[in-house]
């Protein structure tokens, strides 16, 4: 059951009950007093009665009889007069016995009402009062029949009344309460949206009680929802592109590796074309490795260990980079430089050194023969710089995303994956440095370092 | 002679089409840079069909394919993207055929095969074997004499021709003779082969490759 229906059900149900016993209470009271009124005027009317029956007994003598005295004047309906063993004067419908079992003899008004006795004629209801007089009892009848029939008009006015206030207590709480839970309503729609994916939704506050306060930490955790979100659907992104660039770089290789080996199988070549073939598939086989070690390192490096710096020595350092680029520089006739102001950098030397590498590669690789490359360590920064084909200011930030190739054939013609940079990247994210790119195209490209020690 | 033009630019996937083509009788001529290519195209356009990769130094497939096409040259897009976009781009822009990598190279000398008959440009006629054998006509001779084949065994045989010096496998030589819905057993092939042996004296000519299918070897 909606909230709503719930509080406008209980609202309902406690009017309802606040209506019941309250009316009860009040038509108790009102019925009481009712009734009080009409015995006091019974005994009033019967007081009359009964004096003149009096001053008549006194005046008029013993000798008349009771029902002469009556007839003289006090002849009423509602009087009824009886000697003790007969009934003098009756004419109503109630025989002696009756009317002495309800009678009140007294005349105190304070008496309780509720334990007096009525008697009933059809629709109508009597009391009776009745008081002894010489040697005679006499009756008065009174009429409560109106009473009565007031006391009832006077409950169904209030059950009426009473079913109108609930109805009007319905509406209105069904008003007041669409105001006050608007703001759940609008939780509500905001959480479906969300649900389905609209990250962005929020919940505008107005209110400044609990709802709106749960509105406000709804929009809260929206945010950190959505951020959250985002953050994944990039980092998913990556992964994707990644995944798509790695099956493309493993597409040609593949392709080339099974066509060849496809001709073999089923063609006749001579002895020539033979080799060839055998010696495509063993170089794109190396491809393949050189791939996969190279997705290996991404992945190991993704999934994170700590690094622990040590005390490494500048010179050996770079002396070991001359000594792995060697070949390269030659392949390429491009010279390397390097030069260091500290004889000692606190780092992890296997990986500053793939990071170098790395670097002086595609920088001998960007360079036209008989230029040159430095490396330099100073003031605690790293640079390479080349004088080589550049990278151009839009394909700067892209270059470090894994596959990316500024000139396709080239790099691949070098035996690249596009991994290098990426790999980079990771590397210097683990040691906590930063690295910067700035290049010109034409006119070279300079690496730089910062926070490697 | 059939030339056919390879703008790729690995190296080994264009040598090896290239080789593959040439052992069919084709004359192929590889490009490893588009914008190359462009250039050598400018002075000798007689090409009857372009093999384009889409990912290309110097000149993308595409704006390559332009070219080709206002040479009147038909054209295959070899292609590593398998998406959609490209695809569409490829074929609307009014290229035969693509194929995405990594494909069969069988496959590939079918499409080339199946281009060039669109276009006319597959021979009619070839002399092969001491054969003299008309595609059109379905006729084969030897020595002026015609040698009568059933049509099943004249379609095997052009097959083989088409296929010369590549060893097709019974199951592609089924589905290429009879028909990828055609449920017959590779049995159907070995029959027709020994059919074609007898009635032609390919006896030595038509090689068993064991356990894969057959070969017609020629020299051309």
């Amino acid at each position: 059951m909606k909230l709503r229906k719930k509080m406008i059900l209980i609202v309902s149900i406690a009017t309802a009950v606040s209506m019941i016993v309250g009316g009860f209470v009040m038509m108790m009271i009102l019925r009481r007093s009712m009734l009080r009124d009409a015995y006091s005027e019974a005994t009033v009317s019967a007081v009359d009665f009964y004096s003149g029956f009096e001053r008549r007994l006194e005046n008029e003598g013993k000798d008349d009889t009771a029902l002469a005295l009556i007839y003289k004047n006090l002849d009423d309906w509602r009087n009824v007069v009886f000697n003790g063993e007969q009934e003098i004067y009756n004419i109503t419908v109630f025989s002696h016995g009756e009317l002495e079992r309800v009678a009140y003899h007294d005349d105190a008004r304070e008496k309780d009402v509720d334990i007096r006795q009525e008697l009933n004629y059809e629709d109508g209801r009597y009391i009776v009062n009745a008081k002894r007089v010489g040697d005679y009892i006499l009756y008065r009848l009174y009429d409560i029949t109106d009473v009565h029939s007031r006391i009832r008009s006077y409950i169904l006015a209030y059950i009426v009344a009473a079913l109108s206030m609930i109805l009007l207590v319905i509406v209105v709480s069904f008003l007041l309460l669409r105001k006050v839970l608007h703001p759940l309503d609008m939780l509500t729609d905001a959480t479906n949206d969300m649900a389905n994916g609209e990250y962005s939704r929020r919940v505008e506050v107005t209110s400044k009680d609990e709802l709106g306060s749960l509105a406000e930490h709804f929009n809260v955790m929206a945010e950190a929802v959505e951020q959250n979100q985002r953050s994944l659907q990039e980092s998913e992104e990556r992964k994707t592109l990644m995944m798509g660039n790695l099956s493309h770089e493993l597409k040609t290789p593949m392709t080339a590796i099974a066509g060849y080996a496809e001709t073999l199988l089923t063609t006749k070549l001579s002895e020539e074309q033979r080799e060839e073939a055998l010696y495509y598939i063993y170089s794109e086989t190396n491809r393949l490795g050189r791939l996969s070690n190279k997705m290996m390192q991404l992945l190991s490096l993704s999934e994170g260990d700590v690094i622990e710096k040590k005390d490494v020595n500048a010179e050996e350092l770079f002396q070991g980079i001359q000594e792995a680029v060697s070949v390269k520089k030659k392949e390429h006739s491009v010279e390397v430089e390097t030069s260091f102001d500290s004889e000692v950098i606190r780092t992890d030397e296997d990986l500053i050194r793939d990071v170098i590498i790395n670097l002086v590669d595609n920088a001998i690789k960007a360079s036209q023969p008989g230029k040159t490359v430095w490396v330099a360590w100073k003031d605690g920064v790293l640079s390479v710089r080349d004088e080589g084909i550049g990278i151009p200011a839009e394909e700067l930030d892209t270059i470090t995303e894994p596959f990316y190739m500024v000139d396709k054939s080239r790099s691949r013609k070098e035996g690249g994956a596009g991994l290098g940079l990426s790999l980079t990247k990771l590397i210097l994210e683990k040691l906590g440095a930063v690295m910067k790119i700035t290049s010109e195209p034409g006119k070279g490209t300079e690496v730089t370092i910062r926070g490697i020690a | 002679m059939i030339r056919i033009l390879i703008v790729e630019d690995e190296e080994a996937i264009a040598r090896m089409i290239a080789v593959n083509l040439e052992c069919s009788g084709y004359v192929a001529r590889v490009f490893n840079d588009g914008k190359e290519a462009a250039e050598a195209l400018a002075s000798d356009a007689d090409y009857n069909l372009a093999l384009l990769d889409v990912m290309l130094p110097g000149m993308d497939g595409f704006q390559l394919f332009d070219i080709v096409k206002a040479k009147g040259i038909p054209a295959i897009f070899l292609t590593a993207k398998d998406d959609v976009v490209s695809k569409v781009t490829g074929l609307r822009g009014g290229a035969e055929d693509y194929i995405v990598k990594p494909f069969e190279v069988l496959e590939l000398m079918v499409r080339i095969e199946k281009v060039l008959e669109r276009t006319g440009a597959m021979k009619k006629k070839e002399n092969i074997c001491g054969l003299d054998v008309d595609f059109e006509a379905m006729q084969v001779k030897r020595d002026g004499e015609e040698l009568h084949l059933k049509a099943m065994e004249f379609k095997l045989l052009e097959v083989l021709i088409r296929n010369r010096n590549k060893a097709v496998s019974r199951e592609k030589l089924l589905s290429l003779v009879w028909g990828t819905d055609f449920m017959g057993e590779t049995r159907t092939v070995d029959v027709h082969i020994a059919q074609l042996r007898k009635k032609l004296g390919l006896e030595d000519a038509i090689r068993t490759i064991p356990k894969f299918g057959y070969r017609l070897e020629a020299d051309d």
